[in-house]
């Protein structure tokens, strides 16, 4: 009887689980290097196409060092997405697509970057994504990748690309909508790294700074030029939020928090929460997805300088 | 004698009243022939379309192929037609003469527009009519939520007798 049993399930694994495993490998597969590209990827691929990311929630892109497992997964893909502008450090998306020999598209071409720092020191912001316009063009370039390798089903991914873009000129509405709530003098956002660029350029932060972020770390939190943390940076960031009168910094789901939970001691200011920057949040949590982590951030800046 | 004056009078009124109405009726007011699904010409159709908005390019368009990024896209039973964006002005009634596709039984008129994004932070509407030999056949009013774009299908019949123009 219980030979049977065994047996039985035995028999229900092999043709029913191992059928559909067999199913999921012939579906073609995008590796992404962030987990935002990922999920608009996943918006406009449904579930024809496998989409997987190089990063994992909560992991820093600039500092990221690929492992042998993200080798084997660039291996079996057959078509990489990156960011672009150098988010990922030493650009090591496109040098995995290239020792793998995968086509590679790079989900902000055609945007027009911020430039940060002058000169020779000028850097192309990469954080594109924070604002949902910017997320627009991602989201066509990445549509226009799959459709070119799958034109026969191209209505189905236009359908689920322009549903998924008008849910983004909703998010960017609602965005609106919600920080109009904050006062114009308390519109100070203060974070551990310049992620939020993009965002106050959009939504009008820090109108002192140029309508850029403020941080005591630079662009990336590597070693490139621009980035990491200065003495200079700091002072600086220090001065500003005395002279502004913030009334909460906040920290980075991807980055140590201590940086900014010192500054927050030397000035005195409060931390207003943590921010999904880098990569959005792990699943099961508000911020697995695009508008999730941007709804989830916006409530938190809104709730602290309202 | 008062009495006699006032019965006059109103003799005098109300036969004036009526001789008026009954002179004025079949001289010069226009008599419809018919009911608006029985006219004996053949059928042009008008679309009326009146925004709350002008609309605009939007940046959150579909952008794969070589399809215009336009603000306005109205379809007739699935065809597309022709409309620029930037002749959808606020307030104003943008006419589309002649609107061929339009066929005797179900039909459907598909229209989506894009407000401008500054003025996200209010509902927006527009009002799509169907006129056929000047009388109006279909309408409605599609509002668009703040942010979003304006979008709605208007069904409309038509008898199968129905000849058409073009």
């Amino acid at each position: 009887m219980r030979f049977s049993s065994i047996f039985t399930a035995l028999a229900l694994f092999a043709g029913v689980l191992i059928p559909s495993l067999a199913a999921a490998e012939t579906r073609p597969v995008i590796v992404a290097s962030t987990t935002q590209i990922a999920d608009f990827a996943r918006q406009v691929a449904g579930d024809r196409i496998v989409v997987k990311s190089i990063l994992a929630p909560g992991a820093d892109p600039h500092t990221y060092q690929p492992t042998p497992a993200d080798v084997a997964m660039v291996l079996a893909a057959d078509l990489c997405l990156e960011n672009g502008l150098h988010l990922e450090g030493k650009d090591w998306m496109a040098t995995l697509a290239r020792d793998a020999g995968k086509p590679l598209v790079t989900a902000t071409t055609g945007m027009q970057p911020l430039t940060l720092g002058e000169g020779d020191d000028s850097i192309a912001d990469p954080h594109a994504w924070f604002s949902p316009r910017n997320a627009a063009v991602y989201v066509n370039n990445i549509a226009r990748a799959i459709i070119g390798r799958d034109a026969a089903n191209r209505a189905e991914y236009e359908a689920r690309a322009r549903l998924y873009l008008q849910q983004l000129r909703v998010l960017d509405a609602w965005i609106r909508e919600q920080v109009d709530r904050i006062p114009v003098q308390r519109r100070i956002l203060v974070t551990t790294h310049d992620a939020f660029n993009y965002f106050c350029r959009e939504y009008r932060f820090n109108e002192g700074n140029g309508f850029l972020s403020i941080a005591p770390v630079g662009w990336s939190t590597g070693a490139e030029v621009g980035g990491g943390m200065t003495p200079e940076r700091r002072r600086k960031v220090v001065e500003s939020i005395k002279a502004s009168g913030a009334p909460a910094i906040f920290v980075e789901t991807s980055i140590n928090p201590k940086q900014i939970r010192q500054i927050a001691e030397d000035t005195g200011v409060r931390i207003g929460g943590e921010l999904y920057s880098d990569s959005m949040g792990t699943a099961g949590s508000a911020g697995e997805t695009y508008i999730g982590m941007m709804r989830e951030n916006v409530l938190l800046i809104v709730s602290a300088l309202k | 004698m008062r009495f006699v004056l006032v019965v006059c009078l109103w003799v005098i009124v109300i036969g004036g009243l009526r001789w008026y109405y009954a002179d004025r009726g079949p001289k010069n007011i226009p008599v419809r022939e018919a009911t608006a699904s029985q006219v004996a010409v053949e059928d042009v159709f008008r679309l009326v379309l009146t925004p709350t908005f002008a609309a605009e390019p939007d940046p959150f368009a579909l952008r794969v192929g070589d399809e215009a990024a336009g603000g306005l896209v109205v379809r007739v039973n699935g065809r597309q037609v022709a409309v620029p964006a930037d002749s959808l002005r606020q307030g104003e009634p943008l006419v589309v003469e002649q609107l061929a596709g339009i066929q005797p039984g179900s039909n459907e008129i598909f229209v989506e527009a894009s407000p401008p994004l500054a003025a996200s932070g209010r509902s927006q509407a527009i009002r799509v009519q169907v006129i056929r030999a000047g009388q109006p056949l279909a309408e409605a009013t599609f509002w668009g939520e703040s942010g979003a774009r304006v979008v709605g299908s208007l069904p409309f019949t038509l008898d199968a007798e129905v000849r058409h123009g073009h």
